[in-house]
């Protein structure tokens, strides 16, 4: 089944519903599919086999998308922040392809009625992202209309948003999050409002300019806005109901402050990959408000747990004997018809049992709640000891004054590897003693776990998805030691 | 979306549904029991449950697997996740 459909339904079902832009005079879902179809021409025109879009988010998005879809080409955008030189090094990997261009094609000449053919089992992927590049060469990994249109089939109901409900598209085109957001919330019926480059600021002014109901963030895009509410008592969002994060790790003592700030707001933590056609596993609002209100550690430590696996989903913990038992910990494997694991140029990386190996660490508790505790390559090897830095982070961050902490290991001739930290103090912090916060870990976390350096930056190196790089931070702190 | 058997003998308004591209048989009209019509974007499935169908164009007939009516499966919606 073609992704294009999914725009095709909703053009029939719902044309005169804005669907991307503002109330006033946004893009209707007749008139999306009309620029769509339209558009089509110019990919064809041009021979592409790829439809690749180097900007922020915009109308241009949707329309490159589906355009893609419609001819049976692969949609691909990337990075616009990149180098140029890196930009065309990866589109020369995807010729022959043709670039959208948010003026030409949100201005179409041709008076296209949007009812023209389209391949309903495309060969080419529907969709190709390339990956943050926390690794040297950035991976393609390309996602099929079966993955997809799966993906969205299992988590939306056609038409099921009221027609004033609107998601505020801050993840980036080129995030996976930023890739399902625009299918879903078509096939919903609930409007998109791209927020071309994100700040706090700019999330919370338009979010109450455009009546904002829905939103997904990574969470060091939810940890600067909850910044600016905490200082700014008028920058609320009242028409708010729905804040998804996910993308990487919250931090507890965040998503605290974050439900503390928006108490009317159902929170869901969404885990997923770029492989997976993003979400496998979701803890919803209710678990949220339940955690957040029990006194029970059990019940509040749910928190911190990614939920329960989609309809259709599997997910399976390996460790080194073998299926890990509940509560034992190992790598994340998951298996689902939206599961694609491939690569342009590389087969599946999908086992011949379907399982994709994220790289994840974690487990899942009795109730079937999955806990993901880091990357597998981030791990701490300390006198023998596997050290979680997310479990050390979190501590770190419960401190006053710090605003964000990233744990690594350092080489350690005596001990395989020692614990090190970079701290970023928060806004309003005053001094902050390092041995003061040390003692702080030692306390909660014992002295194996302990940092044994501490150093402090203005801001954690980030990959343009929202990911800490711990590479970077490695190397800063080695440089240091 | 999903079948637990390949070759199913799918109706719509009573009459054989063909696949898409192929012109259906000249002269068919709606018969009277299949004609409750089928909505855009609900899913319909079989006693056993086992099929699920997505309609992606409305019209008046209904689904059937032979005689047998298909039934309108209800939403279990999850939080949106996007």
């Amino acid at each position: 089944m073609n992704v294009a459909l999914l725009l095709d339904m909703v053009a029939d079902g719902l044309g005169d519903r804005v669907a991307v832009g503002s109330r006033h005079d946004g893009l209707s879902y007749d008139t999306l599919r009309r620029y769509a179809a339209s558009a089509t021409t110019r990919v064809q025109e041009n021979g592409a086999t790829t439809v690749a879009v180097v900007e922020p988010n915009g109308p241009v998005v949707p329309v490159a998308l589906f355009a893609a879809a419609w001819t049976g080409c692969s949609y691909a955008p990337l990075n616009y922040r990149l180098p140029e030189t890196a930009i065309e090094e990866l589109l020369a990997r995807l010729q022959p392809a043709v670039t959208a261009s948010a003026q030409e094609w949100i201005a179409p000449e041709s008076s296209e009625n949007g009812r023209a053919e389209y391949p309903q089992d495309p060969d080419r992927p529907a969709v190709v992202l390339y990956t943050s590049g926390t690794s040297s060469t950035p991976k393609g990994a390309v996602l099929g209309h079966q993955h997809l249109t799966s993906y969205v089939l299992t988590t939306t109901e056609f038409a099921s948003a009221e027609e004033n409900e609107a998601n505020l598209l801050a993840a980036p085109p080129f995030h996976v999050a930023g890739v399902v957001a625009v299918l879903t919330s078509t096939y919903a019926g609930r409007r998109i409002v791209p927020l071309p480059r994100f700040t706090p600021e700019a999330w919370i002014d338009v979010a109450r300019r455009e009546h904002v109901t829905h939103g997904f963030l990574v969470p060091t895009m939810l940890a600067r806005i909850v910044d600016v509410m905490d200082h700014d008592p008028d920058a609320r969002v009242p028409s708010m109901r729905r804040i998804t994060y996910g993308g990487a790790r919250m931090p507890r003592s965040m998503l605290e402050r974050a439900l503390a700030l928006f108490p009317d707001v159902g929170f869901v933590n969404a885990y997923g990959l770029t492989e997976t056609s993003s979400t496998v596993c979701l803890l919803g609002p209710d678990d949220h408000r339940n955690a957040f209100e029990s006194s029970d550690p059990a019940i509040r430590r749910r928190l911190e747990s990614a939920g329960r696996p989609l309809p259709g989903i599997e997910i399976r913990i390996d460790s080194a004997g073998g299926v890990a038992a509940p509560g034992q910990p190992g790598e994340i494997l998951v298996r689902g018809e939206q599961v694609s694991g491939e690569y342009l140029a590389d087969p599946s990386k999908r086992n011949d049992a379907g399982w994709l190996h994220t790289g994840d660490l974690g487990f899942v508790d009795d109730d079937g709640y999955l806990f993901v505790v880091g990357r597998a390559d981030d791990m701490i090897i300390r006198g023998g000891e596997n050290l979680s830095p997310t479990e050390i982070e979190d501590v770190l961050l419960q401190y006053p004054g710090v605003g964000a902490a990233a744990v690594v290991g350092l080489p350690d001739a005596e001990w395989g590897e020692r614990v090190a930290a970079m701290i970023v103090p928060a806004r309003d912090a005053r001094e902050l003693s390092m041995d003061d916060l040390r003692a702080f870990a030692r306390e909660r976390l014992g002295s194996l776990k302990t940092p044994e350096i501490l150093a402090t930056c203005e801001e954690l190196p980030i990959t343009a998805t929202g990911k800490v790089l711990h590479r970077a931070v490695r190397a800063d702190l080695e440089e240091r030691a | 979306m999903r079948s637990d058997d390949e070759d199913i003998d799918l109706r719509c308004g009573g009459q054989p549904m063909v696949p898409l591209g192929e012109e259906p048989s000249a002269g068919l009209s709606l018969e009277p029991a299949f004609a409750e019509g089928t909505a855009i974007g609900k899913r319909y499935t079989n006693e056993t449950g086992k099929l699920e169908i997505l309609c992606t164009k409305p019209g008046a007939g209904s689904l059937s697997i032979g005689d047998e009516l298909l039934v309108l499966k209800e939403a279990k919606p999850l939080p949106s996740s996007d």
